[in-house]
């Protein structure tokens, strides 16, 4: 039976060699060229890959920054650099006639200024308070 | 029958007494493509995953490290504008987050000193730190004021610049009735420069006087500056809603 296989012209047929006009050298440079192709789509793969979930991660850590400290203290800060900014452009416009408005305040700068109000009223008062004792008779 | 029979006109002996039809092919089967076509076509489908590849990542590193600013965006960050990259929109967030962190707490405690009627001591960089809030404020009403004699300094220039011409042509003149003339627009200038400078060592000119920063009107609630309501200006940056 396995002679028969062995024997068989179809099997006979099949090439064990390089093909008559194929040499060695040919059939080495087409493996090369394959391996080659399939190792730089296989490393674009990687890196595609690699730079897809850098953006993912970025986005997600974005996300979590956003979360805090919230739009509250965001707007203080945007007061502060919208200060800036107007500083800037009006030291810069020496033609203006007429006086530039400050911006509005935001909330929490509104809360900020009047707790300090009220703290710098409770110095004022301690320190009254303190001289009076000072100051009044036995 | 002998086990090995050698191949008569291409074929072996068992396919020639099969009785079935024999159908021999000559060449390529029909709409197979020539060799150098079908190699050229294979290689195109390589390079155009690897191009997609490609492509991903370039897009990808470009969304993570793009290096330019959107001016139509505000950064309380950057000048000119919020930048594009992740990257660099995670590395304005991280200090935005810096500056403004316990910026609630410091105004929570600030409050229940003063419930308490106790002194308080406490700072934050951003409200009175070197380049804080008061330093800022302090600036900017310099600079009003600076403005403010910039816009005096103007006018009286203008004034002197109007008399010196007046008394100029009344030098020349030896018309009466223009020296007259002349005259009186002289009195007028002077008149109007010594109110000018009145005005300006007064302060009088409701219209030329500087608002202290800190004396600001509040935000209103449905204003769509950032430095009011940055949620309602840029809903998308925060996950978290304004405290009522």
């Amino acid at each position: 039976m396995n002679d028969t296989r062995e024997n068989d012209p179809v099997s006979q047929a099949r090439p064990t060699a390089p093909p008559p006009g194929i040499s060695w050298g040919a059939l080495i440079v087409r493996v090369l060229a394959r391996a080659w192709i399939v190792l730089l789509l296989l490393a674009g793969a990687a890196f595609g890959g690699m730079a897809v979930t850098q953006v993912f991660v970025r986005q997600a850590e974005l996300e979590e920054l956003e979360r805090q400290p919230g739009p509250n203290a965001y707007a203080v800060l945007a007061y502060r650099a919208e200060l800036q900014r107007q500083i800037d452009a009006i030291s810069a416009d020496r033609s203006a006639n007429a006086v530039p408005a400050p911006p509005a305040r935001p909330a929490l700068l509104e809360e900020i200024d009047l707790a300090r109000a009220r703290n710098a009223a409770i110095i004022q008062s301690t320190r009254s308070e303190s001289l009076g004792t000072i100051s009044a008779p036995p | 029958m002998p086990e090995h029979e050698e191949p008569i006109g291409g074929l072996p002996e068992i396919i020639r007494d099969s009785n079935r039809p024999i159908i021999i092919y000559q060449g390529a089967p029909p709409g197979q493509l020539d060799p150098v076509t079908s190699n050229a076509l294979g290689l195109l489908a390589w390079l155009s995953l690897l191009t997609v590849c490609l492509a991903v990542i370039g897009l990808s590193s470009w969304a993570v490290w793009n290096p330019s600013r959107d001016e139509t965006r505000y950064s309380p960050i950057y000048a000119d504008g919020q930048p594009r990259g992740l990257a660099n929109r995670v590395e304005e967030r991280r200090e935005i987050n810096v500056l403004a962190t316990g910026l609630v707490q410091y105004v929570e405690r600030v409050q229940a000193d003063n419930f308490d009627r106790r002194r308080s001591n406490e700072r934050h960089a951003l409200i009175d730190g070197a380049d804080g809030v008061d330093a800022l404020r302090r600036e900017w009403d310099t600079t009003c004021r600076r403005v403010r004699a910039r816009i005096y300094d103007r006018r009286i220039g203008d004034l002197d610049t109007r008399l010196s011409e007046a008394r100029r042509q009344l030098r020349q003149t030896q018309d009466p009735a223009q020296r007259e003339t002349l005259d009186a627009e002289i009195a007028t200038l002077v008149s109007q420069r010594r109110d000018q400078a009145e005005s300006r060592r007064i302060d009088s000119d409701p219209s030329l006087r500087c608002t202290p920063a800190a004396s600001a009107p509040a935000c209103s609630l449905t204003s769509q500056d950032p430095w009011c309501n940055p949620d309602i200006a840029r809903p998308d940056e925060f996950t978290q809603r304004r405290a009522s």
